[in-house]
């Protein structure tokens, strides 16, 4: 069942919400979608494919927790593992998106914090 | 106010997080070896492998109405030094409304984002030292509205401000509920490694205020007694040995960032500058630990004295009065205190024990904690152990004979096995032998400086092995109290205690040096003597009258004995655990007449007397006696008899018995039946001893025998 079920093309950045309350991942699942990626030049958006697959799950006494894995294009060096606790199945997919959507902002976090960083030298 | 979340990561399986993100081979893990030590068993360890990040969200961490604002706060540590930049907290709603990094060179940085993407930024100028335990707090507040310049934030680290921003636009940046990421969240470098615990999330800097453990009990204690030490390398060294050695609370650590390198300071506005201001604002924002501790500890390089009115003050006698205006001279309500008060009741008093502990080198400052820990683990003094005092009256004292320690005069003489050098009137040397739990300064010379040898005191302090020492920063010292130090010492209070019962005033001289928590095991076997008027029923036990060692064979008591009345002195043995036996083994009789004359003990009266006739019209008198406590020995014994009169005659004795052996119980002594009409008589004794007379035993009658009449001459007529 592998990436057969829900697939989400051409997802943009400002509309992730449409992610919520889908249904919930099925154990092995792997589901595609796409998010925005800012260049570090404003005004550019880049769309980019994250794929992620729903390893396992495990009831605590405390929460229920999915693991993930997601996996992207190349822009991402490795694969990233996600634990979500709590919160409604049904949202994980947004919730994966965020935090994919996050580290392919890096880029244009890190410059912007470093341009800042160069105007504050008084922290070496 | 209120605490909005808190964290303490103890929850298996990320329990107390909404997401758990680690991308490549960089990890956050629960691990015992980042647990805060002082609770819980695990903590957060983030490991950075290249440029991964790692790090754990919890969503929905507050929403900001205009004007409001929140503090995060978190203990910290960082296992090895980072070999760059990492940020490892970010509150974010939209983007970053507000990070914390730690640079490359271990310094904190709190930067906040404004409504125009720029950021704004304060540093703490210390470095984080690798492998301490910091509490951090960020705190953000957003504009009170769209056009008000109002926003603001502040990093604290270790309950002090390490820094501010403010006038910031950031109301829209804020607008929102803003999660928040601990761990290796951005801009991570390889081979970074972060721990972090007890991570609290509340609207004031008072509701984010870190763990600190419930006291043990209701008097002073580690987890009651706030340190000061500069933020230093010195002060934090110093800080670590009282961590470490006292089992001072992390949370109860306040470093100085405005303290000098000066031991005595100018003045006290100086003071409060550099010492009690930082201090205050260190409690105002940690209540729970403001309303437990009733002790401070100056700790080493803290400034200790300053000048007011022209006289050197004390910061030990100030901070006995910290938290009420500073007023020279202020007479302290626990003078001469010999009960222990316990925190609440110090605390109540506006007072606070305080000692301090400097010297003239960290390794020597150090020292007093291992020699207070040395005295501690005794489980009593060493019976060869001296307490040296120049006052006679108080070494004859009862209160003194309590402490079950020899004494000495301290004048013109060495102090060698010394414990207690009380007074030092005569001492031409502080002999480096004994305990030397202390040595007490109470005359003319000025303990004007902990950091160099200067009188007695800084004299035993340093170069003589002692533990503590109180004295005087001013040539005119108000004494020092030696019966309520000692006492309180003798009943478990710690020397902070004993050396504030000590002290006339507060906010005035009195310098106090020394572990505040050192206690002495004064030896507790011995005797205890109680007195009472009349009999054995009539002893007061609950109240001792004199104590003696064990050792002790004879001893010199002053005894308030009622003149002209018989008073009775029982004696208890007390064992080493000083435990009482309920037994009295020896009672004395004092009886003194009208003019206060001791009369000699009373005598016992003999007991099991018998009599009976014997051959050769000797009659046979038999008794038993012995000596009981408190009684004098008899020296001869009287036997009367009635003379078959039926009235004693006790101005005659019949016999008397003169040679007693000293160990005889059983008495038994033959005479003549004496001369009576009668054919029985009565027979009583009593003891006799240099003047004094028994009264009379049992009082036993014996019947004389009659013989036959002889017969009458048969006369008549013999024709």
């Amino acid at each position: 069942m592998n990436g057969s079920k829900a697939q989400l093309q051409n997802q943009n950045l400002s509309d992730l919400g449409d992610l919520r309350g889908k249904k919930p991942f099925a154990r092995d699942e792997r589901r595609r979608f796409v998010v925005s990626s800012p260049e570090p030049v404003a005004g550019k958006n880049r769309q980019t494919a994250v794929a992620a697959t729903l390893e396992r799950t495990r009831r605590f006494p405390t929460h229920a927790a999915r693991f993930f894995e997601l996996t992207t294009d190349s822009r991402l060096p490795a694969t990233i593992r996600v634990q979500l606790n709590h919160g409604e199945p049904g949202d994980d997919e947004k919730r994966l998106a965020e935090i994919a959507e996050d580290f392919l902002q890096k880029n244009s976090f890190n410059a912007e914090i470093a341009e800042h960083a160069e105007k504050n030298l008084d922290d070496v | 106010m209120s605490l909005l979340h808190y964290i303490d990561n103890e929850v298996p399986a990320f329990g107390e997080w909404d997401a758990v993100v680690q991308a490549g081979s960089s990890t956050i893990v629960q691990s015992t070896d980042a647990a805060f030590p002082e609770r819980g068993a695990v903590g957060l360890r983030t490991t950075v492998v290249g440029t991964d990040r790692a790090y754990v969200t919890r969503n929905d961490v507050a929403t900001l109405s205009p004007g409001e604002g929140y503090h995060v706060g978190f203990w910290l540590r960082v296992p090895v030094a980072p070999p760059l930049e990492m940020f490892f907290i970010i509150s974010r709603i939209a983007l970053n409304d507000f990070f914390i990094k730690l640079s490359n060179y271990g310094k904190l940085r709190l930067q906040l984002r404004d409504d125009a993407g720029s950021y704004h930024s304060t540093s703490y100028s210390q470095a984080i030292d690798t492998g301490r335990w910091v509490y951090v707090v960020a705190n953000i507040v957003r504009a009170s509205s769209p056009t008000a310049n109002d926003g603001r934030g502040e990093l604290f680290v270790d309950g002090l401000s390490a820094g501010s921003v403010s006038g910031l636009d950031n109301y829209d940046t804020l607008d929102g509920t803003s999660y928040i990421r601990i761990g290796a969240s951005s801009g991570v470098s390889d081979g970074f490694t972060c721990d972090f615990d007890e991570i609290k999330i509340g609207t004031s800097l008072a509701d984010v205020e870190p763990f600190s453990p419930e006291p043990n009990g209701d008097y002073v204690e580690a987890r009651r007694t706030v340190v000061l030490v500069p933020d230093s390398s010195d002060g934090r060294e110093f800080a670590d040995y009282c961590i470490s050695e006292l089992q001072t609370p992390r949370s109860l650590i306040c470093y100085l960032p405005n303290a000098s390198s000066s031991e005595s300071l100018a003045d006290y506005a100086t003071f409060q500058s550099q010492v009690e201001n930082d201090l205050t604002s260190f409690l105002n924002g940690r209540p729970v630990i403001e309303a437990r501790a009733c002790a401070f500890l100056i700790g080493y390089g803290t400034p200790g004295f300053f000048t007011s009115s022209g006289k050197l003050h004390s910061a030990t006698s100030r901070l006995n009065h910290f938290g009420t205006a500073f007023s020279s001279g202020t007479a302290n309500p626990f003078y001469q205190t010999t009960t222990r008060k316990t925190a609440s009741e110090i605390r109540a008093e506006n007072l606070w024990l305080a000692t301090r502990i400097d010297a003239d080198t960290l390794a020597n400052a150090k020292a007093l904690i291992d020699r207070a820990a040395t005295i501690e683990t005794l489980s009593a003094l060493p019976d060869t152990d001296i307490l040296y005092s120049d006052d006679a009256d108080y070494r004859a004292s009862v209160d003194c004979q309590k402490l079950r320690i020899a004494t000495a005069a301290s004048g013109d003489m060495l102090t060698p096995n010394a414990a207690f050098v009380l007074g030092v009137t005569g001492i031409t040397d502080l002999d480096a032998s004994g305990s030397r739990v202390t040595v007490v300064d109470d005359g003319e010379n000025d303990t004007a400086t902990l950091r160099s040898v200067s009188d007695w005191v800084t004299y035993g302090l340093l170069a003589a092995g002692y533990a503590s020492g109180a004295g005087f920063a001013n040539s005119s010292p108000t004494g020092f109290d030696k019966t309520a130090f000692c006492e309180l010492l003798r009943v478990g209070a710690t020397f902070a205690e004993a050396a504030l019962a000590a002290v006339e005033k507060v906010d005035h001289t009195s310098v106090v040096a020394g572990s505040p928590l050192m206690t002495v095991a004064f030896l507790l076997a011995g005797y205890n003597f109680y007195l009472g008027t009349g009999g054995v029923e009539d002893i007061d036990w609950n109240n001792p009258v004199a104590y003696a060692k064990p050792e002790d064979e004879s001893m010199e008591l002053h005894l308030p004995l009622e003149s002209g009345l018989r008073n009775v002195l029982g004696l208890r043995k007390v064992s080493s655990a000083g435990v009482e036996e309920r037994n009295t083994h020896v009672v004395i009789h004092l009886e003194t007449d009208t003019e206060d004359a001791l009369l000699p003990a009373p005598l016992a009266r003999p007991f099991d007397t018998s009599a009976e006739i014997v051959p050769d019209a000797h009659i046979r008198v038999g008794f038993s006696y012995e000596t009981p406590a408190g009684h004098s020995q008899p020296a001869g014994f009287e036997v009367f008899s009635d003379s078959g009169s039926g009235i004693l005659d006790l101005q005659t004795p019949i016999y008397v018995v003169s040679d007693v052996p000293p160990s005889a119980d059983d008495v038994e002594v033959t005479f003549p039946i004496p001369q009576t009409p009668s054919n029985t008589i009565r027979i009583a004794v009593r003891a006799i001893a240099n003047g004094q007379t028994s009264s009379l035993g049992k009082v036993v009658s014996v019947k004389i025998p009659t013989s036959p009449a002889v017969p009458a001459f048969l006369q008549g007529d013999q024709s």
